[in-house]
């Protein structure tokens, strides 16, 4: 669960943010779904590193996807955006856009 | 304990355990290539020896010609053919069941072939053809007999013609390249040596995680990226790419070394920092 206290502003690095981005614009993602649908933001050594410490803050849920027949194998985890995940997504999203309207408006002024 | 488990915590025996096939059915294909010397025969190939005849004065063609006429006449008679059968001990095995003298004479007369100069000889040597000159060929062709024999029988048939003062010789021999034991064993070493060493790599790698890690990041990080890789794999195999299957192989590789450190104190460090970076 997410560690971080109360007033603490939830940050999301920038491979946080593109992974949340991903899961909200699709329901359930796998993990190579998403380094490829990053087109380079994500890598696949890293997604899963990343998944998971954002599996621990609470940001991601998953699901193991057993394999159907003839499929065989390790089963596939299918990863989701927690309320908590969307929430965050959504302030950070929030406050980077508040972040570089006022860079620009203090730039004209 | 059950000695099976126990076997199956240490991590080397559980390596040896999970991937006995991988190292027993290699092992047991390349074995008789690792204890027997890896002796090529060149049986049953054809060696060959081809000599090209020229001049070494401005004299006419005809009386070139001539001369090398007389030599092959000479070369190619019946005493001169079974000399060399008997000298050179060729054609061993049917001289052993008998093979009358004539039906020999016969042999060595289609294996030593003399002719006049044509743009392409006969076989499929390349030679050096000199500039000029007259040009006579003579070639040598012998199957299933030693390459020694071969050049030797060459070398004599070559000093016959240099003995005349106006020709010389080009000499071009033939080594037939040995011949691979296996019938496509260059072609599977060449296309099958990369990924099936990709793939072993892969494998010793992957071994790590159950040596540093938890069991919580091996289902979370590790095993995704096995089962992407077995994903990947196949589609690349599917395609029938085998530079597709190393170059993922090799993708992967790099994918688990990189979740690795990533999980390591390094890459817990550089989280750190990049926490108070923000």
């Amino acid at each position: 669960m997410n560690n971080a206290g109360k007033d603490e502003f939830p940050r999301l690095s920038q491979k946080e943010l593109l992974v949340l981005e991903l899961l909200l614009s699709k329901e359930e993602m796998f993990g190579l779904e998403m380094v490829e649908a990053s087109e380079g933001g994500l890598k696949r050594g890293t997604i899963y590193v990343t998944l998971q410490r954002m599996a621990d803050k609470g940001y991601v849920e998953s699901r193991e996807e057993p394999r159907t027949m003839p499929e065989i194998g390790i089963p596939r985890r299918k990863y989701f955006a927690t309320g908590l995940g969307q929430r965050v997504y959504r302030a950070n999203v929030k406050a980077l856009e508040f972040f570089n309207t006022d860079l620009v408006w203090r730039e004209s002024n | 304990m059950d000695e099976d488990k126990f076997r199956n915590q240490i991590p080397i025996f559980r390596f040896l355990n999970k991937h006995k096939w991988r190292i027993i059915l290699p092992t047991l294909f390349f074995f008789p290539y690792w204890i027997f010397p890896f002796y090529s025969s060149t049986k049953s190939l054809p060696i060959q020896s081809y000599l090209y005849v020229t001049s070494t004065r401005n004299g006419s063609p005809e009386t070139l010609n001539q001369e090398v006429a007389g030599i092959s006449e000479e070369l190619q008679s019946d005493e001169s053919m079974l000399s060399l059968v008997r000298k050179y001990d060729l054609f061993a095995k049917d001289r052993r069941q008998g093979m009358p003298d004539d039906q020999l004479i016969e042999k060595m007369r289609m294996a030593i072939v003399v002719g006049p100069d044509s743009t392409k000889p006969p076989g499929d040597i390349k030679i050096i053809k000199p500039s000029g000159g007259v040009n006579v060929y003579v070639l040598v062709r012998l199957r299933d007999e030693e390459q020694e024999k071969t050049a030797a029988l060459t070398d004599e048939i070559a000093d016959r013609f240099q003995s005349q003062p106006d020709l010389s010789v080009v000499k071009t021999v033939n080594s037939p390249l040995p011949r691979p034991s296996f019938p496509s064993m260059a072609l599977m070493i060449m296309i099958g040596a990369p990924a099936m060493f990709s793939s072993l790599i892969l494998i010793f790698i992957w071994e790590i995680p159950f040596l540093f890690y938890s069991k919580k990041t091996q289902e979370m990080v590790f095993d995704p990226i096995r089962s992407d890789w077995r994903d990947e794999r196949i589609e690349a195999k599917m395609n029938g790419d085998i530079v597709e299957v190393v170059v993922v192989h090799v993708r992967y590789s790099f994918a688990f070394i990189g979740a690795m450190l990533a999980k390591s104190p390094i890459g817990e460090l550089f989280e750190f920092i990049g926490k108070l970076a923000v």
